[in-house]
């Protein structure tokens, strides 16, 4: 079955990445004893799903604040100057307030310019191609020449510290990716898929308008597995998760590098999304690519930051190659929605690609 | 499957694998690991991982479901499925 | 490595075998045999070995060496 390329773009370049990361990391010895996993189980699993040191934002800290620091460092840095940001676009899903939009907070903070678009977008694993996406089509505007787009969650506040589905592996973060025109052809190729059968895979279920918070929706519950969480965390169905990435992602991407007319050798490097090393090895197995090709490695350093994992595996592992050189990348990211969607674009020469410490 | 002895000199190995992960349970016993709350999908990874190194193969993913991982036969048919081929199971 | 070639014959189902022997022309060379062998060699001689590694060492005492070689 033939799956539509359903978004192409030309003239489209990324010129710079910046992740924002919190300086407090927690090693997952320490969180050890929250679980029931026995000690040498603990090292096996340490080493197949990538539990390591994982970054974790202080309490106070929020999405806005991640995404305000990271702006005015490349403000002072002069990598990007206020007036030329024409639209800004925030991908999370733990957003400062219900309302207003985060990004009108932003704004505001940075006093940025008044002609200008700011864009919420509630998403998650696949938040950087949504985001991407979403800047290529803003870009078609003679007026829109700048798109800075975001990626920023603090999921952590939202993990049940007792569960170890999750909680080993979340991450905190922010990216800041700045898109804009380019006068060579650059065919950028996309393709989004949705699949909103699966809403409850992996969801928050309490405190939005469906099922308000409330000091029942807060009290912890134990699952089958021994796992301990309250209808306001974040709950994860793991196996589906599993099987579900196995079975949609490859052949995604073999229908988009078909549809590019591109072969599979060409793409430098696969930077895709990172829920855990044993997903994405097995994932590697199966497509046929070395694990050099898709790095594995996000989790075990940082944890898993939903749409900033895919900036942060960049700037973990290829930001000198994508300051000096051009390579060609196939982005994907797949998971809450379900959404999975992927992009193939030449990414290179950037103006910057570096971590930053919150 | 038989008793031959290379099939139980296989089944040993799987055996000892899986008692490394779950010490307190008896996986010599003819039950339905899985079910019986032996194996969590959390040992299903360390387990895919383990056999996965010792017997140099790579599991494929879309075969990690809990069935296939509830009797030493079936992780057999596993093994055999995804990893040793000998040249005249082509002919 | 003594009692090797008992060992293996055990596996092959053969009364006995010899170093020139051809694996692939044994009657009982398949997949689980194969496997047999490398459940085998992990445990008593701690060594890994993968289905290309034993198909490639063509003979018996090929077969030898490659885990001798990883001990």
């Amino acid at each position: 079955m033939e799956l539509k390329v359903n978004l192409t773009f030309h003239n489209k370049k990324i010129t710079g990445i910046l992740t924002i990361l919190p300086s407090n990391i927690v090693k997952f010895e320490d969180e050890m004893d929250n679980y029931n996993f026995s000690k040498a189980k603990s090292l096996k699993l340490k080493l197949a799903m990538g539990y390591n040191t994982h970054r974790i934002a202080k309490d106070n800290t929020t999405v806005s604040d991640l995404c305000v620091y990271g702006l005015n460092y490349l403000f002072e840095k002069d990598y990007l100057k206020k007036e030329d940001i024409d639209a800004l676009i925030l991908i999370t899903q733990s957003p400062d307030y219900f309302m207003p939009p985060t990004s009108n907070v932003i704004q505001g903070k940075l006093g940025l310019k008044h002609d200008m678009i700011c864009l919420d977008i509630n998403q998650g694993c696949a938040g950087f191609e949504i985001g991407l996406y979403q800047a290529f089509m803003l870009l078609e505007q003679s007026e829109v020449n700048k798109v800075v787009l975001l990626n920023a969650d603090i999921l952590s506040k939202k993990v049940s510290k007792r569960d170890r589905n999750s909680n080993p592996l979340i991450g905190d973060g922010a990216s800041i990716t700045i898109v804009e025109k380019s006068d060579k052809p650059n065919v950028i190729n996309c393709n989004i898929k949705m699949n909103g059968t699966g809403y409850d895979v992996l969801m928050v279920p309490a405190g939005g308008f469906k099922l308000p918070s409330s000091p029942e929706t807060a009290e912890m519950k134990e699952d089958k597995a021994g796992n301990f969480r309250s209808l306001d965390n974040l709950v994860m169905k793991g196996d589906e998760v599993f099987n579900f990435v196995q079975r949609e992602v490859p052949p995604m991407i073999e229908n988009l590098l078909k549809s590019s007319k591109r072969d599979i050798e060409e793409v430098n490097y696969f930077m895709f999304h990172q829920p855990n090393k044993f997903m994405l090895r097995k994932l590697a197995d199966k497509m046929k690519i070395p694990y050099d090709k898709m790095p594995n490695n996000v989790v075990e350093n940082y944890g898993n930051a939903s749409g900033v994992s895919i900036p942060t595996a960049i700037c973990h592992n290829i930001s000198e190659e994508l300051k000096s050189d051009d390579m060609f990348l196939c982005f994907a990211g797949f998971g809450v929605g379900l959404t999975w969607a992927s992009i193939l674009m030449n990414v290179g020469h950037l103006d910057f690609c570096e971590f930053l410490e919150y | 499957m038989n008793n031959t002895k290379k099939l139980n000199e296989v089944r040993k190995e799987v055996v000892a694998i899986l008692q490394e992960i779950r010490p307190e349970f008896d996986f010599s016993e003819k039950i339905d690991f899985i079910e019986e709350g032996m194996l969590d999908s959390f040992d299903v990874v360390t387990l895919v991982t383990t056999l996965d190194e010792k017997f140099q193969i790579s599991i494929d993913g879309m075969d990690i479901l809990p069935e296939n991982f509830a009797t030493i036969d079936s992780i057999i048919e596993l093994l055999l499925k995804n990893g040793a081929k000998s040249e005249s199971d082509f002919s | 490595m003594k009692d090797f070639l008992i060992d293996i014959a055990e596996l092959l189902e053969e009364e006995e075998i010899k170093e020139e022997d051809i694996l692939e022309d044994f009657e009982e060379w398949d997949s689980l045999t194969i496997l047999s062998i490398i459940a085998f060699s992990n445990e008593k001689y701690g060594t890994a070995l993968s289905t290309i590694e034993i198909n490639d060492s063509k003979t018996v005492g090929g077969l030898k060496k490659l885990i001798a070689g990883k001990m």
